[in-house]
């Protein structure tokens, strides 16, 4: 079965990044450009990982991971950020809502892509899917 | 107030900052130009704003149209895939300069000017109507790569108190 990964990001060309870095793979890859869309897409999905940016319009990275876990059916979908914000009450406020992973631009592709692929086995085995 | 950062210290960020972005992200490296202030033939230029409790500025990237293509096709794949409109090219941009920016602000943290950074806004023209930005006060480097030229420049200003 394939794993399925939702990017959520304003930038076209991070998802068109992340979408050819993840093409090799066994991966469904969808998008969303806010954190509204981004919601939505969650609640149909229901994605083994999402890729989150920070800084974005409509509903910011931080506001759609408070939504997030307040659903109960979405809460435990493991998150990435992937954002050029380094402020550290960025990083520690979404430490605090569960953020698996802080990745600051630039990045590795290597290193994300092993980051993405730990963290979706880890999530298979806490829910035996 | 004087600067936090001298200008030599916002240099040595941006001559560290841009050669890593395009060597982790574009698979590319650059070298420093000799020629200063040649105009970017049709330039794209994005400016992404910096704010702390102490001060504010911005780092802004003027690259030539035929520069952004070419970072596109080298981020994206051989055709640059899916960039398919002017506002793409210019996402690209904007994107480049936000991974720059990303690439300082961390710096500028790691010397305790911890600041945000706002979305990029991108232009065709400079502020004051000219094609490529006006002389920064702090810091501008001029770059190659390749068979397309760019400049980035960092503004860092303290608070008036």
């Amino acid at each position: 079965m394939k794993q399925k990964i939702l990017s959520i990001d304003d930038s076209k060309t991070i998802r068109l990044l992340l979408a050819r870095m993840f093409r090799p793979f066994q991966i469904e890859l969808r998008e969303a450009g806010n954190g509204e869309e981004g919601l939505a897409q969650a609640k149909e999905l229901r994605p083994d990982l999402i890729i989150l940016d920070y800084n974005m319009p409509v509903m910011d990275g931080v506001t759609m991971l408070q939504h997030l876990r307040s659903e109960p059916e979405l809460r435990s979908i493991p998150v990435i950020m992937l954002t050029a914000e380094s402020n550290p009450k960025v990083i520690s406020t979404v430490a605090r809502l569960g953020v698996r992973d802080y990745v600051v631009k630039p990045f590795q592709e290597q290193a994300l892509i092993a980051k993405v692929s730990k963290i979706i086995a880890l999530h298979s085995q806490e829910t035996g899917s | 107030m004087t600067n936090p950062l001298s200008q030599q210290e916002l240099i040595e960020i941006a001559n560290r900052s841009v050669p890593e972005v395009w060597r982790t992200q574009i698979k590319k490296e650059v070298q420093p130009s000799p020629i200063l202030n040649l105009p970017i033939p049709s330039p794209r230029i994005a400016t992404v704003a910096w704010t702390s409790s102490s001060g504010s500025g911005e780092m802004v990237l003027t690259i030539s149209s035929a520069g952004a293509h070419s970072v596109a096709q080298n981020l994206l794949g051989t055709s640059g895939n899916g960039v398919t409109e002017e506002t793409d090219l210019d996402d690209v941009v904007g994107e480049l300069c936000n991974m720059v920016a990303g690439r300082v602000s961390t710096e500028l943290r790691d010397r305790g000017l911890t600041g945000t950074l706002h979305p990029p806004v991108l232009s065709r023209t400079s502020p004051t109507g000219s094609a490529n930005p006006p002389t920064p006060t702090l810091c501008r480097t001029h770059w190659t790569c390749g068979d397309y030229s760019f400049t980035f420049s960092i503004d860092i200003h303290p608070n008036a108190s």
